[in-house]
């Protein structure tokens, strides 16, 4: 399997845990083929985690940080999140930039021109302009760029790309796939681009137990592999990373962990009456197994800081 | 009439056998499973084997390890379906074994031998796979209601798929239950089927699976006290090292499925116990012909089933 192919997993979860009510998302359905078979609840719960948590970090960013904001998403696929902000938060707090191979990017812009609900979001008609052979889009709120990841950090900065904005850098499980080399190099691009910065990253850890063994083994069998995944081997190992490109405030914790320290006990109630998990034990491994990482650069957390008015912010993530 | 040995070799080697025969296995498997009740007086030696779960080369390899049917007496705690790729051969040649050897195979009733769990779980969707039908399923679902739900052996050693219940003290209790329909979500059948122990606490608690209850080593002292009996054996928990023994040798918890989902790399085990009752947890990885990663990714790109092997979040 190409790395390419990886967003229909991604896809197929999605549309799966979307149906099954775990997470509200009318335009994750537009992408639906017939291998949108329904998953079990252990995928739907990871799903859930993985998109919870991660919307939670950014939303989290645009409510505290203030000014306008910018999103970059790397490797986003099939990713929905730019449409489920711009509906919540409307098209003036930020704007949001992803890469993706030509093939994502042209299925991607295929979908958005076809439906009403995702071009209105971007001004409707007029408000967007495709081009299809490139695999592009450009929109006020939103531009869409096909690229190998690998060459953001060797071109000039395309034009849209605004350095002098606080900006995420959000790597969904696309940076596990690039060479050690190659993200480092990402990281020293983006932190000395970027002054006001944070960047989440979601990928899979703990590939020295039994389980990650297995996880590698299978994973290679269909032809993925992550070089990155055994440098990063515990959310510690993480943070490590994060403080070596010059973060000055991180964190990691796994799925498992992220479940027993940001859910709340109404979220909890809500995703048990929604579908049972059987297995507990078998929960707790593939969870382990998932970590969510996320760095701010000092002037980020200053800005953070300062912003101190806010009564409703949520501690556990940010907890300055 | 039925050639049991035959089928016995067919179902070995995977062959697909036909929805009349498995009719009549049914049929015949709930005459001889109807006469049982609810608690099994059985003696050693025996073999006690926890959740297979569909792994079916992995319950030819348990036969290998401790010894083919009727040579060895075995024990099933349940969940034989759902999650792996060969369910319905699972289940058929354990029906056939116990039809050819009635005294020397017992089953009980497992929590995912339910219809409503095997809906989510993959079991149904193998059935319409091998079949194009529901009916297959429908014939075993049918002769789930009929399995027992709890075993003693040698008069001391309390056997059953989950765990216990509030509400039940007694085994007579177990005795006098209606078991021959599907289980309800609630009540002491679920509890059976559902409870695991806590090392945590001390009494009963509500279960973090939502269903049936935790329960601590004050609940197994009363029960194995007020029942004379020396220990609860019981599957239903994954284990990465086979099973797992607790309440200072008064439980133990038996798990035979391998490398579970392709996914866990976790060994498993299967419990002998000798004729002075000594118990021996003999150890196992997977079978060497486990479905390959070939096979894996055939199965999943036919993905008509919403069984999670190896599945990974990317």
């Amino acid at each position: 399997m190409f790395v390419t192919e990886t967003d229909n997993d991604a896809l197929n979860f999605r549309i799966s845990a979307t149906k099954a009510g775990y997470i509200e998302d009318p335009y994750v359905l537009h992408f639906q083929n017939r291998n949108s078979l329904p998953r079990p609840p252990l995928i739907n719960r990871g799903t859930f985690v993985r998109t919870w948590s991660i919307d939670a970090l950014c939303e989290e960013f645009i409510l505290r940080v203030p000014g306008m904001k910018q999103i970059i998403s790397l490797g986003a696929g099939t990713d929905t999140r730019v449409f489920r902000f711009l509906a919540k938060y409307g098209p003036s707090k930020f704007v949001y930039h992803e890469f993706d191979f030509l093939v994502n990017c042209v299925k991607k812009l295929r979908v958005i021109s076809r439906h009403k609900d995702m071009s209105d979001l971007l001004g409707g008609p007029d408000g967007f302009k495709i081009d299809a052979r490139q695999g592009t889009l450009r929109s006020a709120s939103y531009n869409l760029t096909s690229m190998d990841i690998n060459d953001l950090a060797k071109q000039p900065l395309l034009e849209h790309i605004r350095p002098d904005l606080p900006t995420i850098l959000l790597s969904e499980c696309c940076l596990c796939y690039l060479s050690v080399g190659g993200v480092d190099a990402i990281y020293q691009w983006a932190t000395s681009t970027f002054p006001s910065l944070m960047t989440i990253i979601y990928e899979p850890i703990r590939s020295s137990d039994p389980f990650g063994a297995m996880m590698v083994r299978n994973l290679s069998a269909r032809g993925i592999t992550m070089p990155t995944l055994s440098h990063y081997d515990t959310p510690d190992d993480q943070k490590k990373r994060m403080r070596e490109y010059g973060f000055s405030f991180c964190n990691a914790l796994d799925f498992y962990e992220i479940e027993k320290q940001w859910f709340s006990q109404e979220l909890v109630k809500r995703l048990n009456h929604i579908e049972m998990l059987d297995e507990l034990e078998e929960w707790a491994l593939l969870a382990s197994h998932y970590c969510l990482v996320y760095a701010i650069s000092k002037k980020c957390e200053e800005s953070i800081k300062q912003n101190k008015d806010l009564s409703d912010h949520n501690t556990k993530l940010f907890p300055f | 009439m039925l050639d049991l040995d035959e089928l016995i070799e067919r179902i070995q080697k995977k062959e697909l056998i036909a929805e009349v025969v498995i009719a009549t296995l049914c049929s015949l498997a709930k005459e001889t499973l109807v006469q049982e009740s609810n608690t099994v007086q059985l003696s050693t030696p025996i073999t006690v084997v926890g959740d297979i779960h569909g792994q079916f080369d992995d319950l030819l390899e348990i036969f290998k390890i401790g010894g083919p049917c009727p040579y060895t007496n075995y024990l099933f705690l349940g969940d034989y379906v759902d999650r792996g790729f060969y369910s319905v051969e699972t289940i058929l040649l354990l029906i056939c074994l116990k039809l050819r050897y009635p005294q020397r195979m017992t089953l009980l009733r497992g929590n995912h031998e339910s219809r409503g769990v095997t809906q989510t779980y993959g079991f149904y969707a193998e059935c319409v796979r091998k079949y194009g039908n529901a009916n297959v399923w429908r014939h075993l679902t049918e002769l789930f209601d009929y399995l027992t739900l709890s075993a003693v052996i040698d008069g001391r050693l309390f056997c059953v798929h989950g765990g216990l219940s509030p509400s039940i003290q007694h085994v007579d209790q177990i005795l006098v239950m209606n078991r021959f329909r599907e289980f309800p979500h609630e009540g002491p059948m679920a509890d059976l089927m559902w409870s695991d122990p806590d090392p945590s606490i001390q009494e009963f608690a509500l279960s973090p699976r939502g269903a049936g209850y935790s329960f601590g080593e004050r609940i197994v002292d009363k029960f194995l006290h007020s029942n004379k009996l020396d220990h609860i054996l019981r599957a239903h928990q994954l284990c990465s090292e086979g099973y797992q023994v607790l309440f200072d040798d008064k439980l133990s918890t038996i798990w035979s499925a391998p490398n579970y989902c392709y996914r866990c790399a976790n060994l498993a085990s299967i419990l002998q116990i000798e004729t002075d009752q000594s118990r021996f947890f003999n150890v196992f990885d997977a079978a060497p012909n486990q479905p390959t990663l070939g096979e894996i990714l055939k199965y999943q790109q036919s993905m008509a089933s919403s069984q999670s092997i190896a599945e990974y979040f990317l």
